[in-house]
């Protein structure tokens, strides 16, 4: 097996994973399913190559829809981290965006002093850019909307409120 | 002739039971037996979830036996309750096709 067959299995098993997991898949369950999804993936491979045994196995987000008993009082733990990430990584992108604009403003009125400031839209924030005799520094602070944005996100999607449920009435098995 | 992928559905159970009842065997050996049997265009993306929604129903329990070929196989193995599923279900199946036999025959005595 080359490079392509095994990153085709590893693409396979991994979004597979990440559809067991948003349907409800508790993680040792999941780890069970993802390794023997990577055995007979590789035994296909030997047989018929990696891209026809991927092929055969169609839309990972389907075989994972039939292959969960939803589970109602999970939270989707990896599915919120996920968004989280991805939004606190778009949120320190518009940050740093913003900073720039507010950088080129300052440096075009060319002040001679020490100059700081805050962004509007993200509370916490901290700008300060220094003069020097020949050249200039900058400084930024992200403070705590980027963080507070990713929480949020990670909250609403991992949803642990589910715990309670859980809590409330014990799974049958 | 293909199979309706819904009948094929409805019988997937029923096969993948009986199969393994036959003998202990590994998701992907279960896909090139059912193709041998004739189910050509079966794909293991409905294979696989349905083995293991019925080891999450207790019909099937599962052994991980080591591969000198490649990472450790999960072979199926038939639990009791399989069994009695797997009998329930042939009569169930053997059931139906009587009678959808009987009513193609009255509808076309020809």
């Amino acid at each position: 097996m080359n490079v392509i067959d095994r990153a085709r299995i590893m693409g396979a098993t991994v979004s597979y994973d990440l559809w067991l997991d948003f349907a409800g898949m508790p993680g040792r369950r999941r780890r069970d399913l993802r390794r023997e999804l990577r055995a007979n993936l590789e035994e296909a491979t030997a047989l018929v190559g990696s891209s026809n045994a991927v092929r055969g196995l169609g839309g990972t987000r389907e075989m994972a829809a039939a292959a969960s008993v939803p589970d109602a009082a999970r939270p989707r733990w990896t599915v919120g981290f996920a968004v989280g990430i991805s939004f606190l990584g778009l949120a320190l992108i518009a940050e740093l965006l913003a900073a720039l604009s507010w950088f080129d403003g300052v440096i075009a009125a060319t002040p001679e002093s020490r100059v700081t400031g805050t962004l509007t839209f993200f509370p916490g924030s901290s700008l300060t850019y220094s003069p020097s005799a020949s050249s200039f520094g900058i400084s930024i602070g992200f403070g705590w909307v980027c963080f507070f944005v990713a929480f949020v996100a990670f909250v609403l999607t991992a949803q642990p409120w589910r715990l309670l449920a859980r809590h409330a009435a014990p799974p049958s098995h | 002739m293909a199979h309706d992928p819904q009948m094929l559905k409805g019988v997937l159970s029923l096969l993948l039971l009986r199969l393994v009842g036959d003998h202990d065997d590994y998701g992907y050996a279960l896909v090139v037996r059912l193709r041998e049997a004739g189910f050509t265009e079966l794909t293991e993306g409905s294979v696989y979830p349905a083995l293991t929604r019925l080891e999450s129903a207790g019909l099937l329990d599962s052994r991980l036996v080591r591969s000198a070929a490649g990472p450790a196989r999960k072979y199926y193995v038939l639990t009791t309750a399989g069994q009695s599923e797997a009998a329930r279900a042939l009569d169930a199946w053997t059931t139906l096709t009587a009678n959808v036999g009987r009513a193609l025959k009255t509808r076309n005595p020809s």
